[in-house]
């Protein structure tokens, strides 16, 4: 029997005073080559907080995550658990020790194990019997309000599901302090309202949770606190109460409200462009037109697209009259079919490569003499796409690896504008995990190639990436998909007509 | 900021200048450090070449150089095929034995035919139809490379042996043998085609959409399957030019020996994959340059001649090579965590902030 050894003043809640910090960073600094992340910034949290921490892509927020996290060693700064000076030696195991926990924006599993298997994994449960293992599992899980059979292969699951089963696997040993990062990226409404209230549960336990999103509307629905970074110092600091949304919306991209973006279009005459069948279901979409196909998180909307796309099962369809079938991605690409996926980092880039080559790898026939490649050419398209989607962080050979994550979700869309032109695009969760600013560039860019005639089918589990970037859309749930028209309270509409 | 930066424009403006000036100082290390990072190998070869100089007054000419050209150019023709094939994330063990087989088959059709064209095209035949199989098993049939050419190593060696008793096939036709004594202005042909080999290395990675398909099939394979990429037929075509590659190694050893064995090529492969690794290519695919393929190549050529030269004892070289590839391999991480920094560094050079 193995005994899970705490150190034993971090043990009991009841012990500790309500004003002394959790965990305390004091004027941490942090500098990669030659930009700096973090300028002595500050930062604490009390027992019983939600703190938000708001910012754009680059703004630190991650950085910051990083060092509290001890994944990352800073210059400069020092560290502080429940008032006592810790050494910042850049040992994530230091701060695992002292429950301080993170969930970041992608999962970090091992694909080929089961779920249990992960969940129980380097821990003190790892010599327990497979039973018991499985029973913590299930356990875990269920207090995120999750039926996953814990036997599945983490490989096998969607990319919602494996984050369900990280935050598991974070919460299924003592917490001081718990740091998510983009907790809600991929979660549909149901799981990010339980994971919600668990959050709460743990606030009301007296631990510490720091809350990194781009999404307002979460922010504000769970902190208690929020902390907004800007070129890596705290810009501002106050209690949820004292901010609106208008004004936090303000301090993250001046000028520029995702809401004043959105505009009903003029629906023309409908021109018959794509009429599909899958699984029974029957969908007809016109020429020109951004519809969201809205569902619950790893649900049937984003397999729709990747069977479009010539993943998995094949579709009926017909595409401009014409019979449409794509057996993988080279038949559909060939017929300007393209897609994005949710997993920007598994499926859409090669982090060793450079920018421009990320950007342009599916067109580099179309880029060259005859035989050698035309770097001349292939430079000005990327200039191009960065100045159209205000790609910022790097120049075109720059390794994709330096950019932030919202230019490299520009860069994986911008791929299939700035290439061959597409008749259809399929985009699953295109705005996720990515800033207000970033989402706007998105959103207007798509806009303006609706506006050229191309099609753009947008699968999300979330109703305001619908809203944004969508004139009409299906709820992708039951029997019979709805069609769900915009209105006023589109986004209550969508959530209703998913809940019903 | 950095604190001298700080430091000149508080008191004066001379003194800011001075401050400005040693920043673009510091930034012009911080690039000099950026370059000896990325290339440690060609460091340690210039290193080599230093204290072998030193060692021998006689090791530092051009005699002795074409004599390290002529030894390194059959390794260094199937090292740069394999180099790309590493890249784009797969690997052949086989090369030695295709270079025996193929020189074997050459040999024995030369000898019945007395014709060096129909031996040439025997041989070169034959290393192909190996690439080729060993590419269509791993990317047609998906096994595991190291499996499948391991296999095919021991297959291909065996056949050689099988053909000719283990016998040396000798008598080979003058027209064949003089091929290997072939100089332009001055320069053997053995570096000739090492020189060739290293450009179409080159110039394929950086300059052809194909070699930039071998990054990304070996840096994301999936990723690179839905950007449309035929992942299958750029690892097939590569097994194929290595098998090619390696055919023309036992048609050059055959040319310079004026003879066939069935061993020709034993140790082939593994000494071309420590050329691949000493010169940075990752083994896990998706990274490597030819520069640095090339810098190992030599490093590992002027190591054994210059230990010839010094009087230093043979089997000392294997040991020196060994140890050399593990630490070059150790340091490989710490050196590409540097680089990424630098790359930063580098961005913001080249990018003057507005």
């Amino acid at each position: 029997m193995k005994l899970d050894i705490d150190p034993p003043r971090l043990r009991s809640r009841e012990a500790q005073h309500a004003d002394i910090p959790l965990l305390s960073l004091e004027e941490i600094h942090v500098s990669f080559g030659g930009t700096a992340a973090l300028v002595n910034t500050n930062f604490s949290i009390l027992p019983g907080e939600i703190v938000g921490l708001l910012g754009h892509n680059g703004a630190g927020k991650s950085t910051l995550v990083n060092v509290a996290t001890g994944a990352l060693r800073p210059q400069r700064g020092k560290m502080f658990v429940q008032g006592d000076q810790v050494m910042l030696r850049g040992d994530p195991r230091d701060m695992d020790r002292f429950g301080i926990k993170v969930i970041h924006q992608v999962p970090a599993l091992a694909d080929n194990l089961s779920i249990y298997d992960n969940i129980t994994l380097g821990k003190s449960e790892e010599g327990w019997s497979r039973d018991r293992r499985r029973e913590v599992s299930r356990a875990a899980l269920a207090l995120l309000g999750s039926s996953l059979s814990v036997d599945r292969l983490v490989g096998s699951l969607q990319f919602g599901e494996k984050q369900i089963v990280d935050l598991a696997r974070a919460l299924s040993t003592k917490v001081n302090v718990l740091l998510l990062d983009e907790p809600t990226g991929a979660l549909g409404q149901r799981e990010t309202d339980n994971l919600h209230s668990l959050l709460r549960r743990l606030a009301l336990e007296k631990h510490g949770i720091v809350y990194v999103s781009h999404r307002l509307r979460d922010i504000l629905a769970i902190c208690t606190r929020i902390v907004v970074l800007s070129a890596g110092q705290v810009v501002l600091d106050r209690p949820t109460q004292a901010f609106s949304l208008a004004e936090l919306s303000d301090a993250l991209a001046p000028g520029v409200s995702a809401r004043q973006l959105v505009r009903q279009r003029e629906v023309g005459p409908t021109e018959e462009f794509l009429k599909t069948t899958w699984r029974g279901q029957s969908l007809d979409f016109s020429r020109g037109e951004i519809v969201g196909l809205f569902g619950m998180a790893a649900g049937p909307q984003f397999y729709f697209l990747e069977a479009l796309f010539g993943l998995g099962d094949e579709t009926d369809s017909k595409l401009e009259g014409r019979l449409y079938r794509a057996r993988n991605p080279r038949d559909a690409i060939r017929l300007g079919v393209y897609y994005v996926s949710a997993d920007r980092e598994r499926d859409g880039l090669i982090l060793e490569m450079s920018a421009v080559d990320n950007l342009l790898l599916p067109w580099l026939d179309t880029y060259t003499n005859g035989t050698v490649l035309t770097r001349k050419e292939m430079a000005r398209t990327f200039r191009d796409a960065a100045k159209a989607l205000n790609i910022r962080g790097g120049a075109v050979d720059t390794p994709i690896g330096a950019f932030s994550g919202g230019n490299r979700q520009k860069i994986v869309i911008g791929r299939w504008i700035f290439g061959l032109q597409p008749r259809l695009l399929l985009l699953s969760q295109p705005t996720q995990g990515v800033d207000i600013g970033a989402r706007t560039d998105i959103a207007r860019a798509l806009r303006k190639l609706a506006d050229q005639g191309v099609t753009i089918l947008v699968a999300s589990s979330e109703a305001d990436e619908i809203a944004l970037l969508c004139e009409r859309a299906v709820i992708c749930e039951g029997e019979r998909w709805q069609e769900c028209p915009r209105t006023e309270l589109w986004e209550e509409q969508l959530l209703e007509g998913l809940l019903c | 900021m950095s604190p001298d930066g700080t430091l000149g424009r508080a008191a004066s403006g001379r003194l800011t200048l001075l401050g400005k000036k040693g920043q673009t100082l510091k930034k012009l290390s911080q690039h000099v450090q950026y370059l000896i990072a990325r290339n440690g190998t060609l460091l340690g070869l210039i290193l080599l070449i230093i204290m072998f100089s030193v060692a021998n007054e006689n090791f530092f000419s051009w005699q002795n150089a074409k004599n390290i050209g002529q030894a390194v150019s059959e390794l260094g023709v199937v090292s740069i095929p394999l180099a790309l094939l590493v890249i784009s994330g797969a690997v052949d063990l086989s090369i030695g034995s295709i270079a025996s087989l193929s020189g074997i088959v050459a040999a024995t059709v030369m000898v019945e035919t007395d014709s060096t064209v129909l031996g040439v095209t025997a041989g070169l035949g034959v290393g192909a139809v190996a690439g080729a199989i060993n590419g269509y098993l791993v990317s047609y049939v998906n096994l595991n490379s190291i499996v499948v050419t391991l296999g095919a190593l021991s297959i291909w060696g065996g056949m050689a042996l099988y053909i000719t008793g283990g016998q040396t096939v000798a008598g080979l036709p003058e027209s064949f043998t003089e091929l290997a004594n072939i100089e332009i202005f001055g320069v053997s042909i053995e570096i000739l085609v090492l020189a060739a080999a290293v450009l179409y290395g080159a110039v394929l990675l950086s300059k052809l959409p194909y070699g930039r398909r071998l990054y990304a099939v070996g840096g994301n394979q999936r990723a690179a399957f839905l950007m449309g990429i035929s992942v299958q037929r750029v690892r097939f075509l590569m097994f194929v030019q290595v098998g090619l590659a390696a055919a023309l190694v036992g048609l050059m050893l055959a040319s310079k020996l004026a003879a066939a064995t069935p061993i020709t090529g034993q140790g082939l492969e593994i000494n071309a994959l420590t050329v691949v690794l000493l010169g940075g290519v990752a083994f896990t695919g998706g990274m490597g340059r030819i520069a640095g393929v090339a810098a190992g190549l030599f490093f590992v050529g002027v190591l054994r001649n210059g230990l010839v030269v010094t009087d230093t004892s043979q089997f000392l070289q294997q040991v020196f090579v060994g140890a050399i590839l593990i630490a070059a391999v150790a340091l490989d991480d710490k050196i590409r965590q540097f680089v990424q920094q630098r790359t930063n560094l580098r961005t913001s050079l080249d990018q003057p902030a507005e």
